[in-house]
C-alpha cells in the first residue's frame, strides 16, 4: 500500500476576472515510503495547488470539485480544517518556497521549532529542547545550540531555509512535501539544500514530493516524475525512463528546451569568441566601495575587462560578488570608487544617465530580472517603450509612435500590444517589451541584469534567442549578469567568474564550460545542475556562504570556504594572471599544480588520498 | 504564514490566461475590473452606506438650502424654541428659525469648507510628499527640512491652532479653509512620502533614469501617479475631519457666525436651551454632522481596503 494516493482530484478557484477556474484536473498519483517524486510544471500548472490541497490548506476561493486523498489507506479529509490540523507539520509537513518570509520575523528560532512541536504530541515534552538542537543539527547548521537563540534576520538566505526545512520535519513526518525549496538561492546552496533533502528522505524513509520548475533537480533528486501542465498530468515515469525517452510530445519540448541549454543540440552551435571586432568597451581596475553608516563595503575590488563590439560577456557568480554593481556602474547608475570605464575611448564612468542620452554614441540601456517590475504599471506597453525616444532622440510624436511599431515588431510583438497594460500580459511579453525599450534609442551595449533568472524554461529559451537574433542583427554588445548557467551557456562569448567583488577566472564561454582551471569556477559550475541525471558531478563541494563584503577575508577572497586552501592564501592575494597554455586567467596560487594534476577535482582527490 | 504568495499564483494563472486569448480582451478585462469595483462595493456594506451619505451630502451642499419646508435663515419670533411638530418637523431655535430647514442648508457650508481645504491640502501636501523624497543630496536636504517642517505644524494640537490661525486672521469662511489647508497638508505630504519612498526603489523608475529621464520626468511621470493611493484614502479621513473642526470652531464662536446654517454654531446655540429640556436645537444638526463625518470615514475605511492587495483573501 502506497503511503499517499490521489485519485481523480479535481480543484477549481473562483476568480473574480475569469468566473470558474479549474487549477488541477483528474489528479491520480501515489508516493511510496522512501521515495521521491518530483513534479515538474511551468509557474501556473497546479503543483502548488496540488500540495496545498493535500494539506488541506486551501483559499476561500477554492474548493475540490471531485476525486478523494488517501493516507496511509485512510482518507483524508481536506475540507475539514479542524479534521486536518492534527496532521499539518506532524505526519504531513510542507516546505515552501520564500525563505526568510516563512519565518516568524520577531521570534527565536529556537521558539519557532518548539511551537510546531507543542502544537502536536510526537515529540514527548521533556525532550523538546535536545530534540530542536538535534534538529538544527540535522540540517547542517554550525553551533545549533547557539544559534536556536537567534532570530531568522540574524540568518543568511540559505540557513534560513535549512531552519524552514528544519520547522518541516520538527515532528518526524512520514510525508514531507517541498514547493520549489530553492528559489531565490544561489547554486552552490541549491545543491547543499538539495542534497540534504535526498538525505533526510534517505535517513528518515518519509514518502516525499518536491514540485519544481527546474526539470534539473528532479532528474538529480527525485525516482520518478510527474509532469504537469495546465492541471493535467502529461506524464508519469520513473527518472530514468523520462530522461532516456520521453513518451509525451510536451515531455519531449521539456527536455529539449533544457538540452538545448546545456547546448547538447546541433541546433544551438556553441557561440565561439568572435574575431577581430573592435573593444567596445574597456573597464579598467573598477572598484566600487559603499559607505554605510558604520561600515563600507566592499562591493567591487578592481576589476578589468573588455566586451568587443557584438560581443557577450556574461558575469557570473553569488550573489554578493558584487556582479549586479558592475552592471550598475556601466549603466551610470552609480559612479566607480575609482577605475575607468572606457567606451569608444571616453571614459563614461561618471557621465550621468541624463548625459549619455544626449550623446548617441554613448548609450547604454539595461534590462532587468523582473519585467513586470521594470515597467510602470500604470502605462501602456507602448508608453513604456516611447519614453526613451522622449529623451533621447529628436522625433516628434508621429515619428516615436511609428518607432514603437518598429520596435514591437522587431521583438516580434504584434504592435496591438501596445494599447495594453503590464498586469495584462505574461512576464514573457513584458520582457520582450523591456527589450524593445532598452534598444529603442540604438545603443551599442545592453546590460542584461539577470533577464531570464524570473522566467519559466520555455519562456526563457524564446527571450534567449530573441536577444541572441538582436544582436546578430544590429551588432549589440552585452553584458551578461546571471547566476543562471544554462542561460549563460546559450549566450556568453566570454565569461568572468566573480567572488568578493573579484574576477577569478576568465575565458571562453564554450572552454570555461568545459573545463574550469580555478577552485572556485569548478566548484560554481559543478554546482550547476543539467538535465541528466547522468550528468557526472564534482564531489567538490563549496563549504558554507559567501562571506560580507564588509570584511575582507585577508589574502584570498575564497580562502575561508575553498578546499584546496594552503597557509600562503591567508596571507596575499592571488593575481589574475594568464594561465600556461590556455587563452584563460586565473586568480590563483597553485594554478601550476592544478595542471600538473589534470585539474581541480584530481588535485583535491589526490590531496584527500594523502591525508 | 502569508498566503498571499498563493493567491498570487493564482492571479498569474487567471492573468496567464487572459492574455493567451490575446488582446481584444481589453475592453472586456476593463469591463471585468469595473464589475470589480461594483462588486467590491456590494460585499461591503459598510463602504455602500458610506457612499450613500457621500452622496446625500453633495447633493445637500448644492441644493440644501433649497429643499427645506422654510427660508433657512428667517426668524418667527412667534414660534420660538418650538419642539419637533409638523410645521416645523425639527422645532425652531430660540430666534424662530426651522431646524429642518437650516440642518438641510449647513452643508453648504460645512461640506464646502471641507472639500476645498481638503483639495488644497492634497494639491500641496501631495507634491512635497514626492519632492521630499528627492535622490540628489539637495534633494535629500529639502526632504529632511520638509519633514522638520510638518514635525513643527503637527505639534500643536490640531484644534488650537486651528482656533490660533481663525483668531489671527479673522473669522471667515475662507480664513477657515486657510487654516485647515495648513493642518491638513502634512498629514498629505506624509502618506505620499512613504508610498513614493517605495515606489522610488522599484526597478521601472531605474529603467527611466536609465532611458534619460531627468529627476522632474522621474518625480512627475513616474512617482506621482503611482504614490497617490494612500493620499486618496487619506482624503476622506481629511474630509470627516474638516468638517469636525469647522464646526468645532463654529461652535467656540471663532468661525462662521450665525444666522448663517453651520451644525457647530447650531449645536453652540442650542446648548444653552439643553439644561431647559430644549433639546431639539442641537440635538438635531449634531446628528446630522456625526452621520456625515460617519459616511466619510466610511468611504475611507472602504477605500483603504479595496486598495490593499492582502483584502482579496
Amino acid at each position: 500500500m502506497a503511503l499517499l494516493e490521489v485519485e481523480g482530484l479535481t480543484t477549481q478557484a473562483d476568480s473574480p476576472r475569469r468566473g470558474v477556474v479549474t487549477t488541477v484536473k483528474g489528479f491520480t498519483a501515489s508516493v511510496g515510503e522512501g521515495e521521491i517524486l518530483g513534479i515538474v510544471g511551468e509557474s501556473g500548472a497546479g503543483k502548488t495547488v496540488l500540495l496545498r490541497t493535500i494539506l488541506g490548506i486551501l483559499n476561500r476561493n477554492e474548493r475540490v470539485a471531485a476525486g478523494e486523498i488517501r493516507f496511509r489507506g485512510e482518507l483524508l479529509p481536506v475540507l475539514d480544517d479542524e479534521a486536518m490540523r492534527p496532521r499539518r507539520g506532524s505526519s504531513i509537513s510542507l516546505i515552501q518556497a520564500g525563505q526568510r518570509a516563512r519565518l516568524d520575523p520577531v521570534r527565536r528560532i529556537g521558539d519557532q521549532l518548539m511551537d510546531v512541536m507543542g502544537s502536536h504530541d510526537r515529540v514527548p515534552k521533556q525532550e523538546r529542547g535536545a530534540r530542536a538542537e538535534e534538529l538544527l543539527r540535522s540540517v547542517g547548521i554550525p553551533d545549533p545550540r547557539h544559534q536556536l537563540r537567534a532570530y531568522p534576520h540574524e540568518l543568511s538566505g540559505g540557513m534560513s531555509q535549512r531552519v524552514v526545512i528544519a520547522l518541516a520535519l520538527a515532528n518526524s513526518p512520514e510525508l514531507l512535501m517541498a514547493d520549489e525549496p530553492t528559489a531565490g538561492l544561489d547554486v552552490t546552496i541549491q545543491v547543499q539544500i538539495l542534497d540534504l533533502f535526498r538525505q533526510l528522505v534517505r535517513d528518515t524513509g518519509a514518502g516525499s514530493i518536491l514540485a519544481t520548475r527546474d526539470l534539473s533537480q528532479v532528474a538529480h533528486y527525485c525516482d520518478r516524475i510527474l509532469v504537469l501542465r495546465a492541471g493535467e498530468i502529461v506524464e508519469q515515469a520513473t527518472v530514468k525512463e523520462f530522461f532516456a525517452g520521453p513518451k509525451s510530445e510536451y515531455g519531449r519540448e521539456l527536455i529539449q528546451a533544457a538540452r538545448a541549454a546545456r547546448g547538447e543540440d546541433e541546433e544551438a552551435p556553441r557561440r565561439r569568441r568572435r574575431g577581430d571586432e573592435p573593444p567596445l568597451l574597456e573597464v579598467r581596475d573598477l572598484v566600487k566601495h559603499y559607505k554605510t553608516q558604520r561600515h563600507v563595503v566592499h562591493a567591487v575590488n578592481g576589476i578589468s575587462f573588455t566586451i568587443k563590439q557584438g560581443e557577450t560577456l556574461a558575469l557570473v557568480g553569488e550573489s554578493g560578488s558584487g556582479k549586479t554593481t558592475v552592471g550598475r556602474c556601466l549603466a551610470g547608475l552609480i559612479h566607480p570608487t575609482s577605475g575607468q570605464i572606457t567606451m569608444l575611448g571616453r571614459d563614461i564612468g561618471h557621465i550621468s544617465t541624463r548625459k549619455r542620452s544626449k550623446h548617441a554614441e554613448l548609450e547604454t540601456h539595461v534590462v532587468f530580472q523582473e519585467p513586470r517590475e521594470s515597467l510602470n504599471p500604470r502605462w501602456t506597453l507602448g508608453k513604456s517603450v516611447e519614453e526613451p525616444l522622449r529623451y533621447g532622440t529628436r522625433l516628434d510624436a508621429r515619428g516615436r509612435a511609428q518607432r514603437v511599431v518598429e520596435l514591437f515588431e522587431q521583438v516580434g510583438l504584434p504592435p496591438e500590444y501596445a494599447d495594453q497594460l503590464p498586469h495584462q500580459t505574461t512576464a514573457g511579453i513584458q520582457q520582450r517589451v523591456a527589450v524593445a525599450r532598452a534598444i529603442a534609442v540604438h545603443p551599442k551595449l545592453l546590460i542584461l541584469d539577470e533577464p531570464t533568472s524570473a522566467l519559466d524554461m520555455s519562456v526563457k529559451a524564446q527571450i534567449v534567442d530573441l536577444l541572441i537574433r538582436l544582436q546578430e542583427e544590429l551588432g549589440l554588445s552585452y553584458l551578461f549578469i546571471s547566476h543562471d548557467m544554462t542561460a549563460v551557456k546559450m549566450i556568453a562569448h566570454q565569461i568572468a567568474i566573480m567572488y568578493l567583488g573579484t574576477i577569478v577566472e576568465h575565458g571562453p564561454s564554450a572552454e570555461v564550460f568545459e573545463r574550469q582551471v580555478n577552485p572556485y569556477g569548478r566548484a560554481l559550475l559543478s554546482s550547476v545542475l543539467f538535465p541528466d541525471p547522468d550528468q557526472d558531478r564534482s564531489r567538490l563541494r563549496l563549504q558554507g556562504e559567501i562571506p560580507s563584503a564588509i570584511e575582507l577575508p585577508p589574502g584570498c577572497p575564497l580562502s575561508s570556504r575553498c578546499p584546496l586552501v594552503q597557509p600562503r592564501c591567508t596571507e596575499a592575494r592571488p593575481p589574475l594572471a594568464p594561465v600556461p597554455g590556455m587563452d584563460r586567467l586565473s586568480a590563483c596560487f597553485r594554478t601550476d599544480e592544478i595542471l600538473a594534476a589534470g585539474g581541480v577535482d584530481e588535485l583535491h582527490a589526490a590531496e584527500r588520498r594523502a591525508a | 504564514m502569508s498566503i498571499e504568495p498563493e493567491t498570487r499564483a493564482l492571479e498569474e494563472e487567471t492573468g496567464h490566461l487572459d492574455s493567451a486569448a490575446g488582446p481584444p480582451l481589453t475592453a472586456a478585462v476593463q469591463r471585468g475590473e469595473l464589475n470589480g469595483v461594483g462588486g467590491f462595493v456590494r460585499s461591503n456594506r459598510a463602504l455602500a452606506i458610506g457612499l450613500a451619505i457621500v452622496a446625500i451630502s453633495i447633493f445637500l451642499m448644492a441644493f440644501g438650502p433649497l429643499i427645506g419646508t422654510h427660508s433657512p435663515t428667517s426668524e418667527d419670533f412667534t414660534a420660538t424654541l418650538t419642539g419637533p411638530s409638523g410645521e416645523h418637523w425639527f422645532g425652531t431655535d430660540q430666534n424662530g428659525r426651522d431646524i429642518f430647514s437650516r440642518v438641510l442648508a449647513a452643508p453648504r457650508v460645512d461640506l464646502y469648507i471641507a472639500l476645498v481645504s481638503t483639495a488644497f491640502a492634497m494639491a500641496i501636501g501631495v507634491p512635497l510628499g514626492v519632492l521630499a523624497t528627492g535622490t540628489s543630496r539637495l534633494g535629500e536636504l529639502t526632504g529632511e527640512w520638509l519633514l522638520r517642517a510638518m514635525d513643527v505644524i503637527q505639534a500643536f494640537p490640531v484644534f488650537i491652532l486651528a482656533l490660533a490661525l481663525v483668531a489671527g486672521f479673522g473669522a471667515s469662511a475662507f480664513n477657515v479653509i486657510i487654516a485647515l489647508t495648513v493642518l491638513q497638508f502634512p498629514v498629505f505630504l506624509r502618506l505620499t512620502r512613504g508610498a513614493a519612498l517605495g515606489i522610488r526603489g522599484r526597478t521601472f523608475v531605474e529603467a527611466a533614469r536609465i532611458g534619460g529621464a531627468g529627476t522632474g520626468g522621474v518625480m512627475f511621470r513616474h512617482v506621482l501617479p503611482n504614490s497617490v493611493g494612500p493620499a486618496l484614502v487619506g482624503a476622506s479621513v481629511a474630509v470627516a475631519q474638516a468638517i469636525l473642526i469647522t464646526a468645532g470652531l463654529s461652535f467656540v464662536g471663532a468661525g462662521i457666525r450665525p444666522p448663517t446654517p453651520e451644525w457647530g454654531a447650531m449645536i453652540s446655540d442650542g446648548a444653552q436651551n439643553l439644561i431647559t429640556g430644549q433639546w431639539w436645537p442641537s440635538v438635531f444638526p449634531g446628528l446630522a454632522l456625526g452621520i456625515v463625518v460617519l459616511g466619510y470615514a466610511l468611504v475611507g475605511d472602504g477605500l483603504r481596503l479595496y486598495l490593499d492587495p492582502s483584502r482579496r483573501r
